[in-house]
């Protein structure tokens, strides 16, 4: 998946604007948007917001959680957590960027949010990757995920999947080989295929 | 002003009989209701799961004609409204996205079809009419193309080689790797999925997201207990 698709799917969320124009509600397919009415919030989708702002026709709200306190407690939790933690929003680097990028001026404190945002971002990815090698090394085929956004995970996609792929290739030819050849069978159970790898890969 | 306002909100008929297998187990006997909302859904999920996935899925034909006409009912409607109108612009936006979703969806099955021509043709064949997983204009475009690079090997290469060498079309078939790694979430609570060797058993909360060779959850992800991400 391209990060554009990842994007595209995070655009979906639904942001609060303040409109400078009154209009009926629109009944779009993905579900009905409005009223809208000057100066009163309304909730729209973020490809519709981000359009709205370019041609000045709204304000953003930012979204509750991109403040200062709650971002830099969730950092903070991030770094103490062994686990990755529940982010309040599942495209919140999508969402981040877009309103930060289109919207600079509707953000308080921008810059700072977009360090701290950018710093937690960091600490997961990195977290991610220790895992993945611990992952990797325990010779698993299986892991649970849980609370990684969308675009956290797209950024192991290249390498994750693929090489578990490759080590389950390797132990396959490795339980194949063991059968054509029984004298070489003992010795390399012990070495390249793991402990439990035989049952669920000969199939 | 109320033109445009009611499109999207049309509910759509579709025939029991081409419905069928799709969510809704409606006893109705003659139409199946969906709203347009609920066929967008479908059809996304349906586009993150083949983009994802290393095999063909069931082909969402249906619902992807329902959206084309949709769409062009909503393009018809607009017609009157003014370029720069605000609703205008908005409606032709999001319209632009379902039309994405929909080219990269078929482009996606294109693209394995291309790919696992042979092997797609095959199980194809094995298949019971009910559930097969291209619709008629992919059957034909498969086995138009393999019939095509059949010839044009033939013209350019095969043809001028000795004879063993060229009756080994069976081994030139390209399967996909159904071990392959996905990943995958799921919609509702799944008990006891074997997640791998030694049929080692997991509960899947609904919600979590979890790594996984495709082919132990591929009936879960058919069934619409999970998609994938």
């Amino acid at each position: 998946m391209d990060p554009a698709i990842i994007e595209f799917i995070g655009e979906k969320c639904m942001i609060s604007i303040i409109p400078n124009f009154s209009n009926e509600p629109l009944h779009l397919i993905y579900g009905s948007v409005g009223p809208f009415r000057a100066g009163f919030p309304v909730f729209v989708p973020l490809w519709m917001a981000t359009h709205l702002r370019k041609q000045q026709k709204c304000r953003i709200v930012p979204p509750e959680w991109m403040d200062m306190d709650i971002l830099e407690e969730i950092k903070e939790e991030e770094k103490r957590s062994k686990f990755f933690t529940k982010m309040p929003c599942e495209h919140y680097m999508v969402v981040a960027q877009l309103v930060m990028s289109t919207a600079p001026d509707d953000v308080p404190r921008c810059e700072e949010l977009r360090t701290v945002i950018k710093d937690i971002f960091d600490i997961r990815e990195s977290k991610l990757r220790t895992s993945i090698d611990a992952f990797i090394k325990g010779e698993g085929t299986y892991a649970k995920l849980d609370n990684l956004t969308l675009l956290e995970i797209h950024s192991v996609r290249p390498i994750l999947p693929y090489s578990l792929d490759h080590i389950a290739r390797y132990q396959r030819t490795a339980t194949a080989s063991q059968r054509d050849t029984s004298m070489l069978s003992a010795s390399m159970t012990g070495s390249s295929s793991g402990p439990n790898s035989n049952s669920l890969f000969s199939q | 002003m109320s033109d445009v306002e009611d499109v999207a909100e049309t509910q759509l008929e579709i025939d029991d009989t081409e419905g069928a297998g799709l969510e809704d187990d409606d006893d109705d006997d003659d139409m199946e209701q969906i709203t347009a909302q609920k066929v967008l859904e479908t059809l996304e999920t349906a586009w993150i799961n083949e983009m994802c996935a290393p095999e063909i899925l069931p082909s969402q034909a249906d619902m992807l004609e329902l959206m084309v006409s949709q769409v062009a009912h909503m393009e018809e409607q607009m017609r009157d409204l003014d370029k720069n109108d605000f609703r205008a612009v908005v409606h032709s936006m999001e319209l632009e996205r379902v039309r994405y979703i929909m080219a990269s969806y078929l482009r996606c099955r294109l693209q394995k079809i291309e790919t696992f021509t042979q092997h797609i043709l095959n199980q194809e064949a094995s298949r019971e009419p009910d559930d097969k997983r291209l619709s008629p204009e992919e059957t034909k475009f498969a086995q138009e193309f393999a019939s095509n690079v059949d010839e044009y090997f033939h013209k350019v290469a095969t043809q001028y080689m000795p004879n063993q060498q060229r009756g080994e079309a069976e081994q030139r078939i390209v399967t996909p790797n159904l071990m392959s790694h996905v990943f995958l979430k799921a919609n509702v609570a799944v008990p006891a999925v074997i997640v791998g060797v030694d049929d080692e058993e997991v509960d899947m909360a609904a919600g979590s997201q979890h790594i996984i060779p495709y082919q132990l959850v591929a009936d879960l992800i058919q069934n619409n207990q999970a998609q994938l991400i």
